[in-house]
């Protein structure tokens, strides 16, 4: 079991998203930054979409009773376990009685708290994301409230030897954020020098942005022929311009459906750096094909595999009945499962 | 009839346009080309999402590249054309119209110079296709209310609207599937839960189905939230060749 002494802000379950019922209307939501929870979850040896606990701006604080991995990724905290500073991106072993303090984030928005031990969670139409607008998932469907407790599997003995995230592989946070952008939808119905001043103009992030969408100030007014669409299916970071010519990216959880004309779409590689945007912050869009956009996604996963191989060389994989190691040996590599006999 | 767009939307998605206009045609194409698309459960598509006149295809580009999924899209649209479809399914649910279950009712009669026993012999006439599911969870785009009916919207929206209410804004009739604030003007009370997490299908409705109301009395509505309470209730669900003008 996992204590929650503070619950900050608004932290919630959070995993890779609940996809495949977008077509009635059910919004995939999931993690706003896909890379930090992704690699969180890569340190502490779980699947890429086990479940975590996201954290907007911080003020979390957790007593753990067992022995487990953790990771702490995102946003830039200052974490402490039982009161000594502890690294972010990188392995963590707690026992029985250890206290983390997360603290406040000094830049980003979203931190992950991910966990070797996974916690025990009832999944809904294949996930345990937290819902807030329909009141599902996670501990029932709301953010998590201090005095409560988190259940996990049985505890486990540590299995991973200690993985740290280089910077390079890192979501940055904070500072002046350049994000890609591709062509969208109904970028033809705006006028002429709309794109272009896409590209050149910069804006801030509106105050009244959310997991939803984020509102984007700026000098530039975007005018369509009309800014009313027939209603159809929405993708994450797609950006519409609504009648007053103010931007809204669509973020984790967005509507599935929607009727304002479509400007531009955020390439997916860089997602994760506007996700970790906050209010008031400025960001410049940058050009970019669909190939390009397709690369840059690509070169992430190649990276992060990069960085994770040698880390595999020792375990794959672990469960209360079997271990699994990955030897390399003349160049071979064999996948090894050990169990254990019974007497 | 024009051949469908196949457009990049975004890096993660592929919109198939089928037209730009709201039409029973456009949208029962749309509807079996999804049916067609999501039976053949292809590997890196997420979500596929029917419209009014269009398909989004939700993909993850690094299990499927978008060349060999556009040449696969290619492929369904073509062979989609020359299907007919098999029969549409018409739902009938049950409403208790005007009183505290529909308080605007009036103001939707007023506007339109109709009686309450007008407004509630329309809006059980048609039936209504449902063009797509979104905006929230199990909300279904209704198409066919009479014109007779078309009243604005709430000047101001109200904060809280149950879960059920049946509601008319515009040119448009819906059903609120979760309580949310709301601005439509609310009509009726329909009982039967349009989302249940716990049900394998989760939503009661289908896009492409049609959707036909029918009156009932506050006696019959209170046996039907008991029954709804205790998970069993009656739906009447009819398959039919071609859907009644």
């Amino acid at each position: 079991m996992i204590r929650v002494d503070q619950a900050g802000l608004q932290s919630a379950i959070q995993d890779g998203g609940r996809y495949g019922y977008q077509h009635i209307g059910v919004t995939p939501g999931g993690v706003m930054d896909w890379q930090a929870y992704q690699l969180g979850n890569l340190i502490v040896g779980n699947q890429l979409n086990a479940p975590c606990i996201e954290v907007a701006y911080g003020g979390l604080e957790l007593t753990f009773d067992m022995k487990t991995e953790i990771a702490i990724t995102g946003a830039a905290f200052t974490p402490r376990i039982n009161g000594k500073a502890v690294p972010m991106y990188e392995t963590l072993y707690v026992i029985p009685g250890d206290h983390l303090v997360l603290g406040y984030a000094s830049a980003g928005v979203y931190g992950y708290v991910t966990l070797a031990c996974g916690l025990k969670l009832e999944k809904i139409l294949g996930s345990a994301s937290t819902d807030f607008k329909s009141g599902i998932g996670g501990i029932d469907g709301q953010k998590l409230l201090t005095g409560g407790m988190l259940e996990t599997y049985q505890a486990r003995r540590t299995m991973v030897k200690k993985r740290c995230v280089p910077e390079a592989l890192r979501t940055p946070v904070g500072g002046d954020i350049r994000i890609g952008v591709l062509p969208g939808m109904e970028l033809e119905r705006f006028s002429e020098d709309s794109w272009d001043q896409l590209l050149h103009a910069s804006f801030e992030i509106d105050p009244s942005s959310d997991r939803m969408g984020y509102r984007l100030k700026g000098h530039a007014s975007f005018q369509a022929d009309s800014h009313d669409i027939i209603s159809c299916g929405l993708a994450r970071g797609t950006i519409q311009a609504t009648s007053g010519g103010a931007l809204i990216v669509m973020m984790a959880d967005h509507q599935t459906t929607g009727g304002y004309t479509r400007l531009a779409n955020v390439i997916s590689a860089d997602f994760p750096a506007l996700a970790q945007m906050r209010p008031g912050q400025t960001l410049r869009f940058y050009e970019m094909t669909l190939e390009e956009a397709h690369g840059r996604l690509r070169e992430m996963k190649t990276a992060i595999e990069t960085w994770l191989t040698p880390y595999l060389d020792a375990m794959v994989s672990t469960s209360e009945e079997s271990r699994q190691y990955r030897i390399t040996f003349n160049h071979q590599t064999y996948v090894v499962q050990v169990s254990k006999v019974e007497e | 009839m024009t051949r469908p767009k196949i457009i990049a939307d975004g890096d993660c998605g592929i919109a198939v346009v089928f037209g730009d206009k709201i039409s029973d045609t456009l949208n029962r194409q749309v509807h079996r080309f999804t049916d067609d698309l999501r039976g053949k459960r292809l590997v890196g598509i997420l979500d596929i999402i029917p419209s009014y006149c269009s398909v989004l295809i939700h993909y993850d580009p690094l299990q499927i590249d978008h060349t060999s999924l556009v040449s696969i899209i290619e492929t369904y649209v073509g062979s989609s054309d020359n299907q007919m479809d098999e029969g549409y399914d018409v739902v009938y649910l049950p409403v208790l119209y005007g009183g505290a279950y529909g308080m605007d009712i009036g103001t939707v009669a007023a506007v339109n110079n109709l009686t309450l026993e007008d407004v509630i012999r329309l809006h059980t006439v048609p039936y209504y296709r449902i063009y797509m599911i979104g905006f929230k969870a199990g909300f279904p785009y209704l198409g066919g209310l009479l014109e007779a009916l078309e009243t604005p919207r709430l000047k101001t929206p109200r904060i809280k609207v149950k879960a059920g209410s049946v509601g008319i804004a515009g040119k448009q009739t819906g059903i609120y599937p979760q309580d949310s604030p709301g601005g439509w003007q609310l009509i009726g009370q329909m009982p039967i839960p349009l989302i249940d997490w716990n049900h394998p299908d989760v939503a009661l409705l289908k896009p492409g189905q049609y959707v036909k109301f029918y009156s009932v009395d506050e006696e019959t509505y209170q046996a039907l939230l008991q029954q709804v309470s205790q998970g069993i209730y009656p739906l009447k669900v009819v398959r039919v060749k071609e859907v009644p003008k």
